[in-house]
């Protein structure tokens, strides 16, 4: 305050060099600065680099407990399986369909004493191989990372035929159970399930997830059923008690679709 | 004392002013740079990928990513840390743990600001909220509206940074969860259009708020080849202007560089992508110079 009082005239000083600012600003634009160069690039994070100490040992406790469960061996793989070794179904894909009905199935049974007629899921889902060799709890949760649950969804014959066009449309291994024998020749097809006839007048008990019987990847046929059960049963549950089951993972393509030429 | 400060600060500038008619006063050349670096769709990947990964051996790991971080951050302080979603999901580290170590993580790595992904969602609002004091860091998402759930006030449309007196709004985009998640999981949240949201933040942040850089990180996509219509990255910078920088994520998409992209103002965005499970980390670098009227508008863009 007391340098104020000493230059009388600072007050004007100060109003012409804030106009002057306030000028300039306005000649400026809204900014002060200019861009004037931008580079872009990524850099690949690989053993080149150092590991940050203090971060691994945040994790370290954290891993220790879920690396001890990882590891645990449930069964072995005599071949690789994958979901993309075929063009409408997958080593990986039958694999998970017929595995999510063998384990599934009892479950819905015990709730409804109805049966299941066959499983549906999506190609996307498999979301990782597993390779020839051991099979432990970690290819359960790579294979299948997500929490969806089994639901068995009880479907009109004309939506089980938009799940039948769907398929052949999009032309992926989408995962298909092993009671489904579909004959493809170009835009036609022939279905049998349960090794009957596909009657569009009937209706059918789907095994799916809970994901995309809420539409998810464009399976808007399980939307709105005619029943919904859920079975409070989680897929990687059924992936890991069905691992813990068997010896082996015996899976392959087969004649569930044919393509005739 | 204040007072005595600013009346140092504009005497100094009296004479220079007065003398050079104003200009002048800018002979010295004052530069910025600021950085800019980020993840998109860790997926819970926090260890490196193991020797025998089919794809990935021996790649990742967020102990090297802190390391290369630290490396960065020590070259130019004046940097950003930034994730566009799909923080959650893809180890056995979430389905343990719920997320608590991913945000821990994040947080020590001293994230700034990161966008929801749609697997952001899949122990459900609750189960995000239930993490979020592990998470030290901000969320933005412009177009989710959050009011009737848990993460009403947790998650802003935007966060206006100053580094280095570099002013640099940050706005977050989130993808349509209908059919992408699980109806139970995202429960009220509401989605809005990305691309008017994005037009309206946009000129907020650069009109309204003055910000010299705008980014957007957005978990929309980077472009669908089989419905090139679908709101996406490339389609959200052309529709745009005053964004300076997209950066993307859902679609794992891994450009080996930024993509320049014209907007609707016929001016360069810079759209970026860094695939996903934390391979790569995407840097991008902004060089300003103080403001001269002698000197072109002109901006280099060096990608790759």
């Amino acid at each position: 305050m007391a340098f104020y009082s000493r230059i009388p005239y600072f007050h004007q000083v100060k109003r012409i060099v804030l106009l002057l600012h306030v000028l300039l600003w306005i000649g400026c634009g809204s900014s002060e600065w200019q861009l004037k160069k931008i580079t872009g690039k990524r850099i690949a994070i690989d053993t080149v680099l150092p590991s940050k100490s203090s971060i691994d040992e945040l994790v370290a406790p954290y891993r220790k407990e879920v690396e001890k469960e990882m590891k645990q061996v449930l069964c072995e793989a005599p071949r690789d399986l994958t979901g993309k070794d075929g063009k409408f179904q997958s080593s990986l894909g039958n694999l998970l369909a017929d595995l999510s009905y063998e384990m599934g199935n009892p479950v819905f049974e015990e709730k409804t004493k109805e049966s299941i007629d066959f499983v549906f899921m999506n190609a996307g889902g498999l979301r990782a191989p597993i390779s020839k060799g051991k099979v432990t709890v970690q290819n359960a949760f790579s294979l299948m990372p997500f929490e969806n649950d089994l639901v068995a969804v009880k479907m009109s014959g004309e939506k089980v035929k938009a799940l039948f066009d769907y398929f052949l449309q999009k032309q992926r291994p989408h995962p298909l159970s092993k009671n489904v024998q579909i004959e493809i020749k170009g835009e036609d097809y022939r279905v049998k399930i349960q090794g009957k006839t596909f009657d569009e007048n009937q209706s059918y008990w789907v095994l799916t997830n809970d994901y995309l019987q809420n539409g998810g990847d464009g399976m808007v046929f399980f939307q709105k059923p005619e029943k919904l059960i859920g079975l409070d049963y989680k897929v990687r549950d059924a992936i890991l008690d069905y691992f813990a089951r068997v010896d082996r993972l015996e899976a392959s393509l087969d004649q569930r679709v044919i393509v005739e030429p | 004392m204040k007072r005595r400060a600013f009346v140092k600060k504009v005497g100094a500038a009296t004479p220079i002013a007065l003398m050079g008619g104003g200009l002048t006063s800018f002979t010295a050349k004052k530069q910025r740079q600021i950085t800019i670096l980020h993840t998109n769709d860790t997926h819970s990947h926090i260890d490196p990928f193991g020797p025998d990964h089919y794809r990935n051996a021996n790649k990742g790991g967020i102990a090297r990513r802190a390391a290369l971080i630290d490396q960065i951050r020590k070259e130019n302080p004046n940097t950003l840390l930034l994730d566009a979603g799909d923080i959650f999901q893809g180890t056995p580290y979430f389905n343990y743990y719920g997320g608590e170590l991913e945000f821990r993580l994040m947080s020590t790595l001293k994230y700034d600001v990161a966008t929801l992904g749609n697997h952001d969602f899949d122990n459900g609002v609750e189960g995000l909220y239930k993490q979020l004091p592990h998470a030290k860091f901000d969320f933005v998402s412009a177009n989710y509206d959050l009011k009737n759930t848990l993460l009403d006030t947790h998650v802003k449309p935007y966060k206006i940074l100053v580094k280095d007196g570099i002013k640099i709004g940050v706005f977050g985009l989130g993808i349509e969860l209908e059919g992408l998640v699980n109806k139970k999981n995202f429960k009220e949240t509401k989605y809005l259009d990305p691309i008017e949201i994005a037009q309206d933040m946009s000129r907020v942040l650069k009109q309204e708020q003055n910000c010299d850089l705008v980014i957007c990180l957005s978990h929309l996509g980077y472009f669908y080849k089989r419905s090139p219509e679908k709101v996406s990255d490339l389609n959200l910078a052309k529709a745009t202007k005053d964004i300076d920088l997209i950066i993307g994520g859902h679609t794992h998409t891994f450009l080996p560089k930024p993509t320049i992209v014209k907007n609707a103002a016929e001016k360069n965005v810079l759209v970026n992508q860094v695939g996903c499970y934390g391979l790569y980390l995407g840097r991008v670098d902004f060089f300003f110079d103080e403001f001269n009227q002698a000197t072109s508008e002109e901006t280099t863009i060096v990608v790759g």
